[in-house]
């Protein structure tokens, strides 16, 4: 069929070119040689192209990419005892390549899931195949696109409510931002996007056209007093470390989040948190690295939170968090938020997570966001899949039940 | 019908005997190991407790434990001379400076010298994090943790410890001193395991926080176990029963009926121990195939027998676990030891139906051999058992019914496709009916799609449980990933079958499932990582490591031995 539609075209060039010519009276056999001969390469292309895709599409590139992931997935599971999940994550399952001893390198889940992402796209135009394998190979298309979905668009962060505060922002998890003070003036950029650097230069236009190099961004890091001063990286006045990216354990409370970058034609390393005072011939401001607050269209009060706890214990049955919203659509709305029972309002989600108790023994909630969930892309993927799997025993159970 | 009548009969057995069972225990005169008390947040008796909390420290029988308890909290002297401690790590005892015995069994003083001969060493290792410790090291931890637990039970009944053998207790001497204060404050910082005092409908209350002694009732309480404590340490029986009994009526008084139902519920599943019935009733109906298969002539006598004892353990183990979920209130899936014993009634179910179905059309043997390992397996396990609280994020029906149900169903049919496998895998080379071996084939190929489906729909609903509840579908949690290994080996062996329409290959992956669903379900419990947190331990790699070894080996053997074979077929 693509052979078909391949000569088709080619004529249609070849048929443009004679019917150019002919109303010109210019008959000339170069041309038409030449016709030919781009006519071949089209074919040839064409066929080729169309080989690739048979050959993307052939179940041993289905096979082999399955072996390959499985072979990630185990290394990926046991690794998690020695660097935790979001390194995991970043190296073996986010990521087009890694490597064994820093020698062997294995394709990783991206790359493996784009492959089988298009095998079975391939599969499912160019083969013939069954109603049942049609819905369950389009079910995990389908949690494919969603997994691409939500790791690209979704954002997620968390929210600390006390009681009776109203708040209209939540933090960004995996966003950071660079906040310089000057006289007052307040310059915020988001740098950090998804944990990747977006930004390479903060031009600070008040302060005389100055500007902060960022160089890279580190999750977590080690940090050494640096005995080599050509390796120095200031990290406050007159302390100089040596830095190093060590794996970040999400569980683990002393993750050091920072970033590398050039000040005055200096090193500077810039914590999480921390506010760095720089002083540029008599101009002094300041610096301050933080996870990024995401505005929300609405505010959040928090009118009481619960905790019910099995007697005699500390083991808590459920949290509930009592909220008020307002927004300029739903004006002072009461919403319950529990464990297992998430709140849908507007983009956002908010699930009931954790609390905090303060040395006055007041709670204040915990509540995970969620902005632009594709969720909904899983849950069709599933019914999608639970068809095609009842269609598939339902033609096993018929076809077989006689002989058996 | 027959399959009705059986299953009346069958009733009426299993039922006899637990009435029988209820009688027995209505005359079991120990009445201090049925003190109802608050645990971990729920209303046990005290059998139960110790059940989970004392029998794997102290190498004493089951039933002597209440005995040896009343020690500890009474009579103290008595128990710390008692060799009850086994130790087996000799480099433990030559850091404890303890002379080795034939037994390997240890007295509480012992261990206690050399605990302080070692404490700047358990200072240290208790800053340490537990899995980089080696083996002594972990046991000298763990010997120091038991050795707390003991003290600790100690000291919460320190008000009914005997003053310097006067035979007076602490309690008589506050009581004797009653005039000069009302309240009773002791500052011991005493972590309290269990509450034994219930003084009204609503509230338990322990020893060490501030006492109304005006309150006549909870005098009336303290009484009575003062009364406990002396006629315990006298050996009195007839008055220590006579309190025991006193204090039992005394406590379920103040106990609503539902508690009063469910803990007689618990005491008695706790008394009978289903699993191992459900464990040597296997182990008979083993032996009576094995028979079966020896002496052909009697195979119609041994096939009822052998029917019938299936039945019965069976039932045994549904038993098992329609109890723990009337005693639990929820479903019955929530740690190991629970999905241990639902996958292994899931399995004998699925070999039932292949039994009733196929008639002895095939062979037994295999399965019913990995039916008793995994039986075993449960009753291993049964030591460490104890029915728990659920943490908030679990505390949901809808989810444990969905999720954990489907996935261990998917679990238990992975199993036993794998094993038909081996089933298959052996008469593909012995016999020589074609048509039978199709017939198994199909099954096959129609029991691995259904496992498919279950362990595939049990992930999903994980991942919808979880976006309910954090807001993440996925999140390569080493549970999840193992989840997904099953199912990734499940579409791999399908597809391999479809490529390659050669059989053989097909079985070989299916009888090596078993190792991955074993390391989906324990392997990973051994990473220490992760939000499913049930069932941690680092002890069972070898045991991985020997079944793969020898599914391995089967593989190997067969396909060497019967190499020519191959070809034959084909």
């Amino acid at each position: 069929m693509l052979i078909f539609y391949s000569n088709l075209i080619a004529l249609c060039l070849f048929d443009i070119k004679g019917y150019r010519l002919t109303h010109r009276l210019v008959y000339n056999i170069y041309i038409y040689k030449y016709s030919i001969f781009i006519w071949s390469i089209l074919i040839l292309i064409t066929k080729l192209f169309y080989n690739c895709l048979i050959f993307i599409s052939r179940s041993e590139i289905f096979i082999i990419s399955l072996i390959l992931f499985l072979i990630t997935l185990i290394i990926g599971t046991i690794s998690q005892k020695y660097i935790g999940i979001q390194s995991v994550k970043d190296i073996y399952f986010n990521s087009n390549v890694f490597y064994i001893y820093n020698i062997i390198p294995l394709p990783g889940g991206k790359l493996l899931f784009i492959i089988i992402f298009f095998n079975l796209l391939f599969k499912l135009i160019l083969n013939k195949i069954k109603i049942n394998t049609i819905l369950i190979h389009v079910s995990i298309l389908l949690l494919l696109i969603g997994s691409y979905l939500e790791y690209k668009f979704s954002e997620t962060g968390y929210l600390i409510l006390d009681k009776n505060i109203i708040i209209n922002n939540f933090v960004n998890e995996n966003n950071y931002s660079i906040t310089i003070n000057y006289n007052n003036k307040i310059l915020n950029t988001n740098i950090i996007k998804n944990n990747v650097l977006n930004k390479t230069v903060i031009a600070i236009n008040d302060i005389n056209n100055n500007k902060i190099t960022l160089i890279k961004f580190f999750k977590n890091i080690n940090m050494n007093i640096s005995q080599n001063n050509l390796k120095k990286t200031q990290f406050n006045k007159n302390l100089f470390y040596d830095i190093k990216e060590i794996s970040c354990f999400v569980e683990h409370e002393h993750v050091k989040t920072g970033i590398l970058c050039i000040i005055n034609n200096e090193n500077f390393f810039i914590l999480e948190g921390l506010t760095y005072i720089i002083n540029n011939e008599n101009i002094q401001y300041s610096i301050i690295l933080t996870k990024t607050k995401d505005i929300m269209p609405f505010t959040i009060k928090l009118l009481e939170f619960e905790r019910d706890v099995y007697q005699k214990t500390d083991t808590a049955k459920s949290y509930t968090s009592t909220i008020l919203i307002t927004s300029n659509d739903l004006k002072n709305w009461k919403f319950n938020i529990k464990m297992n029972n998430p709140l849908k309002y507007k983009q956002f989600i908010f699930y009931q997570s954790s609390f905090i108790k303060n040395d006055q023994n007041v709670y204040s909630s915990i509540l995970n966001v969620k902005k632009n969930s594709f969720s909904f892309v899983f849950y069709f993927a599933s019914i999608v899949m639970f068809l095609g799997f009842m269609l598939n025993i339902y033609i096993f159970f018929n076809h077989y039940r006689k002989k058996i | 019908m027959i399959i009705i009548k059986k299953i009346i009969y069958i009733t009426l057995f299993c039922s006899t005997f637990l009435f029988l069972n209820i009688f027995i225990l209505k005359n079991d005169t120990n009445n201090f190991a049925k003190i109802p008390i608050l645990n971990d947040g729920r209303v046990k008796t005290l059998n139960c407790f110790l059940k989970s909390h004392l029998h794997d420290i102290l190498n004493v029988k089951l039933i002597e434990l209440p005995n040896i308890f009343a020690k500890i909290i009474f009579d103290f002297d008595i128990f710390s001379d008692l060799t009850l401690f086994k130790i087996i790590n000799q480099n433990l005892l030559l850091n404890f400076d303890i002379k080795l015995t034939d037994n390997n069994l240890y007295s509480f003083n012992n261990i206690m010298i050399g605990l302080f001969k070692n404490i700047d060493t358990i200072n240290i290792l208790l800053k340490m994090n537990y899995f980089d410790l080696n083996d002594t090291q972990k046991q000298m931890l763990n010997l120091y943790n038991k050795i707390n637990l003991i003290l600790n039970f100690k000291t919460q009944f320190h008000l009914f410890n005997s003053i310097s053998k006067t035979g007076y207790t602490n309690y008589d001497k506050i009581i004797a001193n009653k005039n000069n204060a009302n309240f009773y404050n002791n500052n011991k910082d005493i972590n309290n395991i269990f509450y034994i005092v219930k003084i009204n409908k609503i509230n338990w209350i322990d020893f060490n926080t501030q006492l109304n002694l005006n309150d006549t009732t909870l005098l009336e309480n303290l009484n009575i176990i003062n009364n406990m404590a002396k006629t315990f340490r006298n050996k009195d029986d007839v008055s220590w029963n006579a309190a025991c009994t006193c204090y039992l009526n005394l406590i379920k008084q103040q106990l609503s009926i539902h508690d009063r139902v469910l803990i007689y519920f618990e005491h008695l599943y706790s008394k009978i121990n289903l699993v191992q019935l459900a464990f040597y009733i296997y182990i008979l109906s083993f032996m009576i195939y094995v028979y079966m298969l020896v002496c052909k002539h009697l195979w119609r006598y041994f096939n009822t027998v052998f029917n019938y004892s299936f039945y019965v353990g069976i039932l045994f183990s549904i038993f098992d676990i329609f109890v723990r979920f009337i005693i639990s209130g929820r479903p019955p899936v929530t740690n190991l030891y629970e999905s241990i014993i639902f996958v292994n009634v899931i399995y004998s179910i699925c070999l039932l139906i292949y039994i009733e179905k196929f008639k002895y059309k095939f062979n037994l043997l295999i399965p019913l051999f990995f039916l008793l390992i995994f039986q075993c397996i449960a009753y291993n396990y049964n030591y460490g058992d104890e029915i728990k609280n659920l943490t908030s994020v679990l505390n949901t029906s809808f989810w444990l019914v969905t999720h954990v149900i489907t996935i261990t169903i998917g679990y238990a049919l992975c199993l036993i496709v794998s094993i038909l496998a081996h089933v298959y895998f052996f008469y593909k080379f012995f016999s020589v009916n074609i048509n039978k071996n199709f017939i198994f084939f199909k099954i096959l190929n129609f029991l691995t799609i259904i496992a498919l489906v279950f362990i595939i729909f049990g992930t999903i609903l994980g991942g919808v449980w979880a976006d309910q509840s954090w807001g993440r579908f996925w999140g390569w949690d080493p549970k999840e990933n193992g989840a997904m290994l099953v199912v990734l080996w499940l579409i791999l062996v399908l597809h391999l079958k479809i490529v390659n329409k050669n059989d053989i290959w097909f079985s070989v992956g299916l009888i090596f499932t078993s190792i991955i669903v074993l390391l989906s379900w324990f392997g990973v419990n051994m990473l220490n990582v992760g939000l499913h947190s049930y069932g941690f331990t680092d002890k069972i790699g070898l045991w991985l490591l020997l079944f793969a070894g020898f599914e391995c080996l089967y593989v190997f053997l067969i396909l060497i031995l019967f190499k020519n074979k191959i070809y034959l077929h084909y």
